[in-house]
């Protein structure tokens, strides 16, 4: 029997190599889960317990707590969420709270292992899926960092600027000595 | 690959496999030395092949605009490398190269490392699992590196910014040139080509 959901999650870029049957497996892994607005989803350093699609609503990623809270992303309607609990079970590296009412499928990780002990192939696919996500992150975060360790660009002070206008390379010189190389090391 | 088994079961990407599935892979995976300070592979090239320290340190380095190579990581015996250009089909992330000692790896083709991760038999899900926690691992790291970066980085912008101003005369008043060690001040000067491109942002 067709799950009522599999023409929803076949479209999720997570789930797209899945057979139907495949699908099927996943599908009795997860429920239903609501969110009012504000709700918290999880708190960053919770134990990540289940990955969410997100089916109705919008999703605020937040990193740190209290006054040094930083939205670092939101998410939307086929977007997933902590998938990362489906590896590793590790802490929660962000949080994640409902932006508005939010609609969510909820896989349960120990679900989750269940398929992947029994070396499913809709486990095994999920993963590999995974995988795929966690180069794409970790080429963004190193490009990331690359972009902090690459000398930043300062204004000219004015008294180059003028130095230079005039062609006045003396002056230039002297305040260039003065000035060495901006680094972040 | 002729050696023994057991060895190589100690490495952590091949743990958990058995006998048989080892035996399986050994004609698949080369024993390489590879000398002190020489190139595994280049940032930006194509990827043929993924290793496995065995014995040695390899440095992952990056070409950073402006600077020049810098090492984001060294790794050692039992790391995984290279192995995310061939899970993404994408272009060498980092240029890899040997430590001061040589170096002992054991080279995994790209042809045999996609039967693996692309036949799920239990086999390739171990592997599977042991490459997808390694980049999570990896991640994470990176991930806590930036938050490093992003956090010191504020500093140390705003405080050239205000020693700069100070030196020039201008600006807070509050920052006194007493206290800034002129050495300490770090201010990139761009190019005038730099400047007419448009690239002058703080």
């Amino acid at each position: 029997m067709t799950h009522p959901l599999q023409a929803f999650f076949q479209r999720i870029k997570l789930f797209s190599t899945l057979t139907g049957d495949e699908l099927n497996e996943l599908l009795r892994a997860i429920q239903p889960a609501q969110f009012a607005a504000g709700r918290t989803i999880f708190r960053e350093g919770d134990p990540a317990d289940a990955a969410y699609v997100i089916e109705s609503g919008r999703v605020e990623i937040l990193t740190g707590r209290g006054v040094d809270e930083v939205r670092v992303a939101e998410l939307g309607p086929g977007d997933v969420l902590g998938e990362l609990a489906l590896l590793d079970g590790a802490r929660r590296s962000a949080g994640a709270r409902a932006v508005d009412q939010v609609s969510t499928f909820r896989i349960d990780k120990n679900e989750f292992d269940f398929l992947r002990r029994n070396l499913r192939p809709a486990a095994f696919k999920v993963i590999r899926s995974i995988t795929g996500t966690l180069c794409d992150r970790l080429r963004e975060t190193n490009a990331q960092i690359r972009a902090h360790l690459t000398p930043a660009l300062l204004p000219l002070p004015p008294v180059l600027e003028e130095a230079e206008e005039a062609g006045r390379d003396d002056d230039k010189r002297k305040w260039m000595g003065k000035l060495t190389f901006w680094s972040n090391r | 690959m002729t050696g023994n088994l057991n060895s190589l079961r100690k490495l952590p990407l091949f743990q958990g496999l058995t006998f048989a599935e080892l035996n399986a892979l050994k004609e698949h995976l080369t024993l390489r030395h590879a000398p002190a300070g020489s190139t595994l592979f280049t940032e930006g090239e194509a990827a043929r092949s993924c290793f496995v320290i065995v014995e040695g340190e390899i440095d992952v380095v990056t070409h950073v605009e402006r600077r020049g190579d810098e090492k984001l990581a060294t790794l050692g015996p039992g790391a995984l490398v290279g192995h995310m250009a061939l899970v993404d089909h994408r272009p060498r992330s980092a240029t890899c190269r040997v430590g001061v000692r040589p170096a002992r790896l054991i080279e995994l083709q790209r042809a045999e490392f996609e039967h693996l991760l692309n036949t799920n038999s239990p086999f390739a899900f171990k592997i599977l699992e042991r490459v997808a926690l390694d980049l999570v691992g990896r991640l994470r790291e990176a991930t806590a590196r930036l938050g490093r970066k992003a956090r010191s980085r504020g500093d140390r912008h705003q405080r050239a910014l205000d020693a700069a101003a100070a030196l020039l005369g201008q600006g807070d008043s509050s920052v006194s040139t007493d206290e800034i060690d002129p050495d300490s001040i770090e201010v990139y000067i761009p190019s005038l080509e730099e400047r007419m491109s448009g690239r002058r942002k703080p």
